[in-house]
């Protein structure tokens, strides 16, 4: 029927693949269309060669709601190979609302036929308003599992996909697609859409060669990237998760001479959209990134996938990999698994997906009582960590319970409050069992492929013969073989790697910037890792630090500081009091201190019936209680000195800014620098 | 709330939707495409693929002005899809629209050409159906004919009438607020949008309680609009069972909108009018024998709910008789019911269109709905 519109574009023999024309055809009539295909079937195929003929039948533009940040070189060709033409509206190539409205009125004026835009867009209220002089033919919900997978908690923006499907008009065709679905998603998805028709395949990828191995220690997985990355040929992308092992496992690769660059959601989207340029260009080779890359990102030749820790489901993980291989034969996948380190991290993640009820509870409450409120008032109102705070705004405003005005006031609307907890529950034990699977993927002795396909539904599912399992010993991809001097080599270089404490600039108090701030810091180690437990053992076994935590600090501060230029000879050491355990930390300082072999005074002192820190969850009244309670009690010259500020734990930092602060107001010509055993934030 | 295709396609084509750029469809206009299409058994939703063409064929009851006028705009319009989202999202957050399809017998005393094609709303619309007093009167009341509003509104509670007003200061707040601070109901139709009133802490319990309906056919975010306030005048006259004036000028160089309220009013014969203190407007009411003195709330509602009462016991006795006549003819329960349904449904049409909906589909009496404005 529209072989004919094919074969102008792909030439005399081309014929349609497996489902592509019954899309293409439901699409034209106006219907909905759930397409689930592997990567590289064609699901692009069948959305320009569907906005190719209905802008000949004058219909209007299609809008694709895809996490792709910015078209690629390669997605600009192939649809000038259809005829058509494709613009984004991104963050950086058309900021300003004038240079939007442009590529609205250009759609309109049939300059353009397709426009691509991110579902954050959406949640922007300024973009809706302009989207809404749209003229569209043809919706396209790209990386559709999202609506149904995570559209509820991690990316509430898909939520506003979920209120257009419900409302948009009959004349409007609907197309979303996926590459990761299993029966629930697809159920899911099904019925958000409406009534629609499902066109599915199988999903195994001949080009993937799937490979896991058991390392449980960071040591073991540092050694086995570095030494897998000079076997291994091509670019590629490792997954870890968190933010600092991105950072941190970027620079060991950059160490090892291997150009790499960390990804994640910290960075701006300037910042992140030229990575993935520097990626697909191939200046870099690889992208250290958490799912802040994800599906969008489209490179044809990503040769291997590591993944660093373990997903949180299967359609994450067959999500990610599927980055790779693409338009090459041959992409090599490879998780690395083991360690206590991992579960926790994972589980953290789906067990605080969602703010408590008690803390909803008391922010409707508030705004209840009264009419407009700045997120300030708030924050000053409750004992409620920022970031959850955010989290329970935006949680709110999805689900309608609370608007926002154009000066960011928050108030609450008229939609009577139902409780979501037993929902959020829900979610979060599917979550549970789709971790599970994967823990159980890390010791099947199945074919990998087949595992998955399979926990997918996929009905043909099947055993690849490539992968490690498949192959057994003839597997000969990677190398696993670790010898101790790879993995004395990481050792040295976390030893030498600083956690660094960077200074707080600004009150949260009066929003002020702070006078005096402290130079950067150092931390011994994060909370998780070996000496970090040293450390809290030490606090809250021992009531005493071992003398394993003395020389290790010492250690790591003599080269510090010789790089920062500062004489450890005229170096004095202040700890930081506290009333809760008086001896602990002066103690710790003053070994440090003999060890150094450097001056140690006592200078400041704390009010009684101070707050404990962690119970404080947000800046504002962290900063004030230390304000309330941190005072200068010894008042010893330390004019023109260099001093240490040496203090247990760092997490909020406030306690070190105001410190300094203090210090700053009294003495003339001092630096600071802080020292802490162990950074615990994001550890609670 | 999920809305049929026809009303989405009533939103699409007749709401604000500023943000488009775009124009509404005027009420008359949004008429003559209802009654062109249903004289060709066709309803709204065929907008959203009907062509230029095919519509200039369908619009049998527009004028050739009126025509090229609105096949424009139903063109700029139809393929915004996209701004549906706001419909769905007011939705969302707890506000309601209304439709014509399910607007109140009271509402509908307006002619055709006075009924916009939805109203947005917040609160609980039964309040519509209770006995209303409507009350209207300048915001530089002074305070005798302000405490003399209020007492009224106070007795009003005791006697089950709602208030209905425009939420002006003056007259119009002092009643609202004696009503609803005694346990009592009020209606108010402001001329702002709504979004600003449903901010206030105040306002939203009344509504959650179930005082207070808040309605308006502007949309949500629209300031303060002159032209928009003197429109807003017909519904509060015409669901009024009676109207208390209780101060107004008279319209000179500056128009006054209680006068031109008023004045609406009488022509139109929507409800009786009381007034009280001695304003000019006041007294020229009671010269001209348009206005009677606010006596008590027995002898202005007791009349006519004994009637209405009367009537309403009649029809229930007769359709009990006729249900004995169909039994003992041996008729089939279903088929009874089946022609219980359509009888009643002819009568009530007007009275209870929301829960005929469950009968007959959605489309079919909205359709209908629209044509049956006439009076
Ligand atoms: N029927 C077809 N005939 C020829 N080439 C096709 C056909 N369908 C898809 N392709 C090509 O296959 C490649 C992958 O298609 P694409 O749409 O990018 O896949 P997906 O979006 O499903 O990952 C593209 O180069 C595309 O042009
Ligand atoms: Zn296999």
């Amino acid at each position: 029927m529209y072989l004919q519109e094919l074969q102008n574009v792909f030439g005399a023999n081309a014929t349609f693949r497996d489902g592509q024309e019954t899309a293409i055809n439901s699409i034209l009539n106006k219907k909905r269309v759930l397409v689930v295909q592997k990567t590289g079937w064609g699901k692009s195929l069948v959305y320009f060669l569907a906005t190719k003929i209905l802008r000949q039948r004058g219909e209007g533009v299609t809008l694709i709601i895809s996490p792709l940040l910015a078209l690629t070189r390669n997605q600009i060709d192939s649809t000038e190979k259809y005829g058509i033409v494709a613009e984004c509206i991104n963050s950086q190539i058309n900021k300003t609302k004038e240079e939007r409205a442009d590529v609205v009125n250009r759609c309109n004026d049939g300059e353009c036929d397709v426009l691509f835009i991110t579902p954050e867009q959406l949640q922007n209220e300024d973009f809706v308003r302009l989207l809404s002089q749209l003229e569209i033919g043809l919706f396209v919900v790209d990386e559709a599992h999202c609506i149904s997978d995570w559209g509820h908690d991690f990316r509430p923006d898909y939520r506003r996909i979920h209120h257009l499907l419900e409302i948009l008009p009959e004349n409007i065709a609907v197309l979303a697609t996926t590459a990761t679905a299993n029966n629930r998603v697809i159920e899911d998805i099904a019925a958000q859409l409406g009534e629609c028709e499902i066109v599915r395949g199988d999903l195994q990828r001949e080009s993937l060669y799937l490979h896991k191995v058991f390392l449980p220690t960071a040591e073991e997985k540092y050694a086995w990237i570095a030494k897998n990355l000079e076997w291994l040929e091509g670019s590629g992308i490792i997954y870890a998760t968190t933010i600092k092992e991105c950072e941190r496992l970027a620079i060991w690769l950059r160490q090892n001479a291997i150009n790499a660059s960390a990804y994640h959601s910290g960075l701006n989207e300037e910042v992140k959209i030229d990575l993935e340029n520097r990626l697909s260009s191939n200046e870099l080779r690889v992208l250290v990134c958490t799912i802040a890359l994800g599906m969008g990102y489209d490179k044809e030749d990503i040769s291997f996938v590591i993944h660093y820790y373990t997903p949180k489901s299967v359609v994450e993980h067959y999500q990610q990999i599927g980055r790779a291989g693409r338009g090459i034969d041959q992409a090599v996948c490879v998780l690395l698994y083991g360690g206590e380190e991992e579960n926790k991290i994972n589980e953290y993640f789906i067990y605080n997906s969602f703010p408590k009820q008690e803390h909803i509870n008391q922010v409707l409450h508030f705004l209840n009582q009264n009419d407009e409120v700045k997120k300030s008032s708030l924050e000053q109102e409750m004992n409620i960590k920022s970031s959850t705070l955010d989290q329970i705004l935006k949680l709110l405003l999805i689900e309608g319970f609370i608007g926002k005005d154009s000066r960011s006031r928050y108030f609450r609307t008229l939609k009577p409050y139902i409780s979501q907890q037993s929902y959020y529950n829900s979610v979060i034990d599917m979550k549970v069992r789709e971790y599970q699977e994967l823990l159980d993927f890390q010791q099947t002795k199945e074919c990998q492929m087949a595992y998955l396909t399979s926990a997918l539904d996929d009905p043909n599912s099947k055993s690849c013969g490539k992968c490690s399992t498949c192959l057994g010993g003839a597997w000969d991809l990677t190398n696993d073989v670790l010898v101790s001097d790879d993995i004395a080599k990481v050792s040295q270089f976390f030893d030498k790697n600083y956690i660094l404490i960077e200074p707080r600039k600004r009150s949260a108090v009066t929003n002020k910037k702070l006078e005096f701030i402290h130079e950067e810091g150092l931390a011994l180690s994060y909370y998780h890792e070996q000496l970090g437990q040293e450390a809290r053992r030490g606090k809250y076994v021992n009531n005493k630090f071992s003398d394993v935590l003395v020389n290790a600090s010492a250690d790591k501060l003599r080269r510090f500081l010789r790089e920062k230029e500062i004489d450890i000879k005229e170096l004095v050491i202040v700890p930081i009091p506290s009333n809760r355990r008086p001896k602990l930390v002066p103690e710790f300082a003053e070994r440090l201190a003999n060890t150094l072999q450097c001056k140690y005074i006592e200078i400041l002192a704390k009010r009684i019936n101070e707050p404990e820190q962690k119970s404080l969850l947000n800046s504002r009244l962290q900063e004030q209680s230390i304000r309330d309670h941190l005072y200068i009690q010894n008042h010893v010259n330390i004019n023109n000195k260099d001093i240490l500020l040496v203090d247990d734990f760092v997490d909020s930092r406030w306690t070190f800014s105001i410190a300094t602060d203090l210090l700053g107001e009294v003495y003339e010509d001092i630096t600071i620098t802080p020292f802490a055993l162990a950074d615990t934030s994001g550890s609670d | 709330m999920q809305f049929t295709n026809n009303e989405i396609a009533t939103y699409l084509f007749c709401a604000q939707l500023a943000q488009t750029k775009t124009t509404p469809l005027t009420i008359i206009e949004w008429n003559t495409v209802v009654k062109s299409l249903s004289e060709q058994k066709m309803q709204p939703e065929v907008l959203f693929k009907i062509t230029p063409s095919e519509l200039l064929k369908a619009l049998t009851k527009a004028t050739e002005a009126q025509k090229i006028k609105i096949v424009k705009k139903i063109a700029a319009r139809q393929k915004l899809g996209i701004s549906m989202l706001e419909l769905k999202e007011i939705v969302h957050q707890g506000y309601g629209i209304m439709f014509r399809a399910q607007m109140p017998i009271s509402l509908k005393k307006l002619t055709q050409n006075f009924i916009p094609a939805f109203f947005y709303y917040v609160g609980d619309t039964t309040i519509l159906s209770h006995p209303i007093l409507g009350v209207v009167g300048a915001r530089d009341a002074n305070a005798d004919e302000l405490s003399q509003t209020a007492e009224i509104a106070k007795k009003a509670v005791s006697n089950g009438v709602v208030i209905i007003s425009g939420g002006a200061k003056g007259v119009d707040t002092t009643a609202v607020e004696a009503s609803l601070e005694n346990g009592g109901k009020a209606i108010v139709f402001p001329a702002e949008g709504l979004a600003k009133w449903v901010k206030k802490s105040t306002i939203r319990n009344y509504i959650s309680n179930g005082q207070l309906l808040l309605m308006s056919a502007q949309r949500l975010d629209a300031p303060f609009s002159g032209s928009y306030a003197m429109q807003r005048n017909k519904f509060i006259h015409a669901p009024s069972n009676a109207v208390l004036v209780t101060s107004s000028k008279i319209s000179g160089k500056k128009l006054s909108g209680t006068w031109e309220g008023v004045l609406e009013n009488i022509k139109h014969q929507w409800s009786p009018l009381f007034v009280l203190g001695n304003s000019e407007g006041v007294e020229k009411l009671k010269v001209d024998g348009n206005a009677k003195q606010f006596s008590s709330f027995e002898e202005i509602f007791k009349q006519s709910d004994s009637t209405k009462m009367k009537t309403q016991s009649e029809i229930d006795e007769k359709i009990v008789s006729l249900v004995q006549l169909a039994i003992a003819k041996g008729m089939e329960k279903e088929v009874i019911e089946k022609k219980f349904l359509e009888i009643s449904a002819k009568y009530y049409k007007n009275y209870e269109g929301s829960r005929l909906d469950n009968q007959r589909t959605l489309q079919d009496s909205l359709a209908q709905e629209q044509l049956e404005m006439k009076l």
